[in-house]
């Protein structure tokens, strides 16, 4: 067995599972919101997404950026993914967990990569990774839950919103029904939920029920039939409508979908889920955003063969992505690496770290300005929990991303206006 | 005085995986009480381990025969309320193979979840604390003097007792203090407490100075000043997980008193779910999505096949939930995680699987000599379904008269497949 990571936290969850109104009145209510939606009137109330599964391809403009994010659950150790190789200090608090001086992969004065990111070395020598280092919460939490619930709200009021980053921004683009932002997984995460809005939620790979043959007669009946169980309101209540209303669009859905599931799938996850993800960008479904997520990175014991093979890992998943993809869209794609939180320098008794706060991000693609952004984290200077102080906000990354390659209003989206980093191009064809 | 046959379908989907119309018939007569007494005084037969789980020691077989073993015991057991209360646990006080390594271990935890699942809540935390599995999890089995690991200690506050910002930072430190010690013994893998790794030092935790144990920590939290958090916590959750999220205040009120005044007992708080008004209102009734484990046994139920046969091991996954495996810490969610078109995929695929294998079956072979009607309303009672609503009904008629103007062979396969797939099967 694989080790399966999802990411939403206790908040997402309380955030996903909107109270619903059973009676006659909010059904009504649900149709008003609905017709309203282009407005935005009363959005917030109650999402329009529970009945819209999303099934209409329409491409992509030769001028739209792509993103990817590659979520990395868990608490990625920054430290020892881009490492500050002539910091003695570096040295010193994580003694045996140190990557070993000279085996770190060099790419720029004091900084080297994780051994395991060999092919990541060479695209950074390329020009096409930009480094984000000291990016975390400013205000920063040591639960899982809570860092990834404020990382996937990205609202500058980082607690209130119910909403995330991404589904805010799908909330003001595309139609109701199209395939702008995908999840590749079984439930879409709150970073991908709007009020009016939510990302489609794909299988990483396979589904007999998506590329089945249904050219018979006896077939076509019974999922005629699925499709009518979410043709109206159920009678009982939104859940079932949205059960219904999921069932009958992921008939839909796979009908626009199934080339892109004919070819097998590596055996990796995240190498599977980023060659599924560059084949949704090449069939120009009209996908702009696409999270993936994987992990585990909650090292607290014996961390280091856990580390190398999650480095592995996503070596192998970014090469795979950069290699299916295709060059008309190399410069208009962009994988972007996001965790709640980075690892305490001091390692613990265990062989492991424990939850820290800033860290290092990476966007990588032909889109990217190449280099280092910022400066490391000072080791010398921790919180008072003994952990490197961020001093790079990370939703100034998200303004980044928002402004300049989805070409989106990010003050809008963040509800304030935080500091564009530089690291992207305009994307083009 | 008799019980509407709705309350008691309602009442055995939540409290097990649904009844069969004649179980419903024969409780229906009862006063409510009377029932709520035997759904939650039903005695468990016995657990043991299969002889099959002991004779191989590959883990992925060992995770199939006791994922096979659990669906069959859900599907059939004259107790259900045991087997939903160790799925309760499982996704609270989670511990996942994918960490743990061993399923001899989830094997064991799952036995205590139902050893001490119904009982006092402190004797059931105490001893998952110790319990292997946990700590190997929560990685206790590596928080020793000197260097402790806050793992276990943050998320037996945050996500098993009290909730997020009950506790601050320094809490957890003490917490984690407290806990160290109450390892594992390196041969054997059994729960070691080692005084010389534990720190008996002077520990402040909510405000009390003093050389805090573990133990003593579960104490303070249970019985301590945040005794009243801690129980509004813990009802919250069940209620969320029996009936609906989100309880309204006077719900949780009235709990927590049961709750404490009862010692902390699980069964007395589930029981008096079972007897709340609101727990038979429409919004109780409308108001869960059967998690993927529910809805596989649901239909494991309805085909009569067992678990070697309907094989939920190869679909739960792309459902969303994988038993011995929750996600992480803070277990599975309710109603709208389990609702996308990949989960639905997945579904599909199951009940296309299930049509087949009931096709080798005599079950239900002469829906075609009834009228379109009531072949409808056979399959919807074979599964249990008593609540579908008119566009369901509408739907599955208006493919049974489809049918019936040409091919009517897949009438059976077809119908027993669309009546899985139908929205009010998917409710709890």
């Amino acid at each position: 067995m694989s080790v399966w990571t999802e990411l939403e936290t206790a908040e997402a969850l309380r955030a996903l599972s909107v109270p619903m109104g059973q009676d006659a009145a909010s059904m009504s209510r649900r149709r008003f919101i609905k017709a309203t939606a282009a407005t935005g009137v009363a959005a917030s109330v109650l999402p329009a997404w529970l009945s819209d599964v999303a099934a209409n391809a329409t491409p992509i403009g030769p001028n739209d950026g792509v993103l990817v994010v590659v979520l990395m659950a868990g608490g990625n150790d920054g430290l020892n993914t881009v490492v500050p190789v002539d910091d003695g200090l570096y040295y010193d608090k994580r003694g045996a967990l140190a990557i070993a001086e000279g085996t770190a992969l060099p790419v720029a004065g004091g900084i080297g990569l994780h051994p395991k990111l060999v092919k990541l070395q060479a695209r950074y020598r390329a020009g096409q990774v930009a480094l984000l280092q000291g990016v975390g919460d400013l205000d920063p939490d040591m639960s899982h839950f809570s860092a990834m619930a404020r990382w996937m709200r990205g609202h500058h009021d980082a607690n209130g919103a119910t909403t995330g980053w991404l589904g805010r921004w799908l909330d003001g683009y595309g139609t109701a029904d199209d395939l702008s932002a995908v999840v590749l997984g079984e439930s879409v995460p709150l970073a991908l939920v709007g009020a009016r809005r939510k990302a489609t939620a794909l299988p990483v790979s396979g589904g007999d029920a998506i590329t089945a043959d249904r050219s018979e007669a006896w077939i076509q009946r019974s999922i005629d039939c699925l499709r009518d169980f979410g043709a109206g309101p159920t009678g009982n209540g939104a859940w079932a409508d949205a059960i219904g209303a999921a069932t009958k669009g992921a008939v839909n859905l796979a009908d626009v979908v199934k080339p892109v599931y004919r070819d097998e799938f590596p055996e990796g996850r995240l190498e599977a889920q980023l060659e599924l993800a560059a084949r949704l960008v090449n069939a120009n479904y009209g996908v702009r955003v696409i999270q993936v997520q994987y992990g585990d990175f909650d090292h607290h014991a014996g961390q280091a063969p856990a580390h190398d093979a999650r480095m592995a890992e996503l070596d192998a998943g970014i090469d795979r992505f950069f290699a299916t993809l295709s060059p008309a869209f190399a410069k208009r794609t962009t994988i972007l690496t996001v965790s709640e939180f980075g690892r305490r320098p001091e390692s613990n008794a265990s062989g492991g770290t424990d939850h820290g706060e800033g860290s290092d991000l990476m966007a990588i693609g032909a889109g990217v300005k190449g280099g280092v952004y910022g400066e490391a984290m000072h080791l010398g200077h921790l919180s008072d929990h003994g952990c490197p102080i961020a001093h790079v906000d990370f939703r100034s990354v998200y303004a980044t991303v928002l402004d300049t390659w989805l070409r989106a209003d990010s003050r809008q989206v963040l509800g304030a206006s935080f500091e564009n980093l530089g690291f992207l191009r305009s994307p083009t064809k | 005085m008799p019980t509407p046959s709705g309350d008691v379908a309602h009442l055995l989907r939540r409290a097990g995986f649904g009844g069969t119309a004649a179980e419903i018939a024969a409780l229906a007569p009862l006063d409510i009480r009377t029932i709520v007494d035997r759904v939650v005084e039903a005695p468990a037969p016995p657990v043991s381990r299969p002889a099959a789980f002991s004779a191989t020691d590959r883990e992925y077989e060992r995770w199939v025969i006791a994922t096979h073993w659990w669906f069959d015991r859900m599907a059939t057991s004259p107790a259900p309320l045991a087997e939903k209360l160790a799925l309760f646990w499982h996704g609270h006080l989670c511990s996942a193979i994918d960490k743990v390594e061993k399923m001899s271990r989830m094997w064991d935890q799952h036995v205590l979840f139902r050893q001490k699942g119904f009982g006092p809540v402190d004797e059931l935390v105490h001893a998952v604390a110790v319990d292997p599995a946990m700590l190997r999890y929560l990685d206790n089995d590596q928080n020793v003097v000197g260097s402790p690991n806050e793992n276990f200690a943050r998320e037996l506050m945050e996500l098993f007792t009290l909730g997020v910002n009950e506790y601050t930072q320094e809490d957890v430190v003490a917490a984690a203090r407290a806990w160290t010690g109450y390892g594992r013994d390196w041969q054997t893998g059994d729960f070691l407490y080692r005084p010389n790794r534990h720190d008996h030092g002077l520990k402040t935790f909510f405000g009390q100075t003093k050389a805090w144990t573990g133990p003593e920590i579960i104490d303070e939290i249970l019985h301590g000043k945040k005794k009243d958090t801690a129980a509004r916590f813990l009802v919250t959750k069940l209620w969320s997980f029996f009936a609906y999220p989100d309880p309204e205040r006077a719900v949780v009120d009235a709990l927590t008193r049961t709750f404490q005044t009862s010692g902390l007992s699980t069964k007395a708080v589930v029981k008096a779910i079972f007897l709340r008004p609101e727990f038979y209102s429409t919004k109780a009734k409308r108001g869960l999505v059967r998690s993927p484990i529910e809805y596989m046994v649901a239909a494991m139920k309805g085909t009569g096949l067992s678990a070697s046969v309907a094989h939920p091991e190869w679909f739960c996954r792309g459902m969303g939930q994988v038993p011995f495996s929750p996600p992480n810490v803070s277990g599975w969610r309710p109603n709208a995680y389990w609702i996308s078109a990949s989960a639905q995929w997945s579904k599909i695929g199951f009940a296309n699987y299930l049509r087949w294998k009931v096709n080798d079956t005599p079950l239900l072979q002469n829906l075609r000599e009834q009228s379109p009607e009531a072949s409808v309303q056979t399959v919807l009672r074979q599964f249990g379904v008593d609540n579908a609503g008119p566009q369901t009904k509408a739907a599955l008629l208006r493919y049974v008269q489809r049918e019936r103007a040409t091919d009517r062979w897949a009438e059976r396969p077809n119908l027993l497949f669309l009546v899985m797939m139908c929205p009010e099967m998917q409710l709890a």
